[in-house]
């Protein structure tokens, strides 16, 4: 229609400088990494097995063939305790690094992660509630996490309201309310802290440092399509969350339904990160580092942002358990610990290396 | 046609616009001035569809905005605003890139979609910047690419450039001189192959040199509208502003008034 129409058709478009051509290529090696993390971490333990018998054990579980001569405690601990453990690894790395990417799109702030908007905060005072007055009975092991996803759940619904009014939500209102939310939160979590045992203490400081310990089939089950469902609907947002960092007046001058995209966003952060706190405690560090590092290395696309944040998320995850539970074996540390303290110093490296991205 | 009929708005107890009506035939530049306050930015966000109206309509092409998708809507009309909240780091091709979102079919950019960025980085003069990451650029760079981008949203699919408006707020708040002139002569050769645009403006000359019509706004009303050169006279000028003014003839500069402000009772 206009001016430069011979121009627009020139040859040497720099479409390889932009976005997405390398794309596939990215998420293909973050797989493979994934993939190789996931072999490794379930041959690794307090007693390593052999890619040989991994194999026997793959082809008894899908009835291709016997285990051969992989022993019955062998089988056991493979299928029972370390896939189990590496699937909540998988699972809980991802939610948290998307849910951290999609907060920090949302509030428009590289500084964003999900504890922001209440999800671990809301969580901490439900888990540290049931530890010190107990639950129902028939709950069983299912008090804990069920108390801490309700936690979760009811703090971020206090924020969005909070930030809400006349069906708009205001985000800077959020973050305010967040704050807020969040010190109410440690406020009620000191006073059960105040009223605790000393065994019930260290319980709840345990559960707040993290840990994937928990994992087992029949918790995890009925779960993986819950924890399952955010990984595969948020990255549909991307070019929303895109056009919301130029301002969220701007996104809608684009056509972009921005209260749909805030609510959604919000209610399927709250939900995978809610979930994976509540079954593996409070792991940081995650959920802000993971999308930072995909960003410095492949740009702030969240086309590919998104995706690669959750590869690269289940890997770190998968990755830092396998650490804690071969440092101080046949002791495990906690998990938390080792997201920070693996990540931290990747990310000073990363700050020092690139400085042109944070603007120095 | 962008048309506001008899528009009214109150926003915090206080009557912003009361009874505005403006229109942007298509192949046209309407500038629309007026004092800080006098309802320019809010207007802009009625005919924008951010801002619904508590009475009055606005239409595109007869179309009223509120039975408008707003994918649909998003292909017609596009707004550059006054200054972009942007802060990652992505390269300026793939801010003018997001300006395709409305028109986005699947994950990736096609190459159509290249090519119209390129195109509007080319003639916005912002080429030799797009591989440059977009928050290392200059003020008027950033200005530059943003434009580009709102180019690039309404770029068609049938290279027809009918039935499209281009809102402009404060363009050139952010640029020198050279671009400045560059930004209103490109907004003009778009109105010439068939687009609307209306510019907030706040420099009379760029408006005398740029605009086919003026529209001229104070505290919430339509205080004068109609052909440049009959709007902006010292009288007008004077009443709406509140400034002395002196409107100048030169044919053997150009067909357009010279506008100068001077200072009280000099």
């Amino acid at each position: 229609m206009v001016a430069n129409d011979a121009s627009m058709t020139a040859a040497g478009t720099p479409a390889s400088a932009y976005g997405l051509s390398r794309g596939p290529l990215i998420l293909g090696l973050l797989f493979a990494v994934l993939i190789v993390s996931v072999l490794v971490a379930v041959a690794n333990g307090a007693f390593p097995v052999s890619g040989g018998k991994l194999i026997s054990i793959a082809l008894e579980v899908l009835s291709l063939g016997d285990r051969g001569d992989v022993s019955a405690s062998e089988y056991a601990v493979v299928t029972q305790i370390r896939v189990p453990r590496v699937f909540l690894g998988i699972l809980v790395g991802a939610n948290l690094a998307i849910g951290g990417a999609v907060m920090q799109g949302m509030f428009r702030n590289p500084l964003a992660d999900p504890g922001l908007i209440g999800v671990s905060g809301g969580a901490a005072v439900a888990a540290i509630a049931v530890t010190v007055m107990g639950a129902p009975a028939v709950l069983g092991v299912y008090a804990l996490p069920s108390a801490a996803f309700l936690g979760a759940i009811v703090a971020t619904s206090l924020v969005y309201v909070i930030g809400t009014r006349g069906g708009t939500t205001v985000v800077a209102t959020m973050l305010l309310a967040g704050i807020a939310i969040n010190a109410l939160a440690q406020s009620v979590t000191g006073v059960f802290v105040f009223l605790s045992d000393e065994l019930q203490l260290r319980s709840f400081l345990f559960w707040t440092l993290g840990s994937l310990g928990g994992a087992g089939w029949p918790t995890l089950v009925p779960l993986i399509p819950v924890l399952l469902l955010p990984l595969v609907t948020l990255p549909l947002f991307a070019r929303g969350l895109n056009a919301i960092l130029l301002g969220e007046r701007d996104a809608r001058y684009l056509g972009v339904n921005t209260q749909r995209l805030k609510l959604l966003a919000i209610c399927l952060t709250a939900l995978g990160v809610g979930i994976a706190t509540a079954l593996s405690g409070i792991i940081g560090f995650v959920g802000i580092v993971i999308p930072h590092v995909v960003r410095l290395a492949f740009g702030p696309d969240h086309r590919l942002l998104l995706p690669a944040s959750v590869l690269a998320g289940a890997a770190f995850m998968v990755l830092a358990d396998l650490a804690a539970r071969l440092v101080v074996q046949p002791a495990e540390l906690p998990i938390g610990v080792v997201t920070a303290a693996i990540g931290a110093p990747f990310f000073l490296w990363l700050i020092l290396h690139r400085r042109s991205y944070f603007g120095g | 046609m962008l048309a506001a009929r008899d528009i009214c708005i109150g926003l915090g107890g206080k009557q912003v616009l009361d009874g505005v009506s403006l229109s942007v035939p298509p192949g046209q530049v309407v500038a629309l001035l007026g004092p800080n306050g006098a309802g320019k930015s809010t207007l802009l966000k009625v005919l924008a569809a951010d801002l619904e109206p508590d009475r009055g309509t606005v239409s595109i092409d007869g179309q009223p905005l509120s039975l408008l998708g707003a994918a649909d809507l998003a292909c017609r009309r596009a707004i550059l605003s006054q200054q972009s909240l942007l802060d990652f780091p992505f390269t300026s091709m793939e801010v003018v890139l997001m300006g395709r979102t409305p028109h986005a079919k699947g994950w990736r950019d096609t190459r159509r979609d290249n090519d119209v960025a390129v195109g509007a980085m080319q003639a916005t003069d912002i080429i030799h910047k797009s591989t440059q990451t977009y928050t290392s650029l200059s003020g008027g760079e950033k200005q530059r690419v943003h434009l580009a981008r709102v180019l690039a949203q309404l770029w068609s699919g049938d290279d027809s450039a009918a039935n499209r408006y281009l809102m402009l707020d404060e363009p050139t708040s952010s640029l020198d001189a050279a671009h400045a002139h560059q930004i209103l002569k490109l907004a003009q050769a778009y109105a010439r192959r068939g687009f609307g645009v209306l510019a907030v403006l706040h420099d009379f000359q760029l408006a005398c040199l740029y605009a086919d019509q003026v529209v001229l706004m104070k505290e919430g009303g339509v205080a004068a509208a109609g052909p440049t050169a009959q709007v902006m006279t010292a009288d007008i000028i004077e009443s709406v502003f509140g400034v002395r003014a002196m409107v100048l003839r030169d044919p053997s500069i150009g067909d357009f008034p010279i506008v100068m402000t001077l200072p009280e009772g000099g």
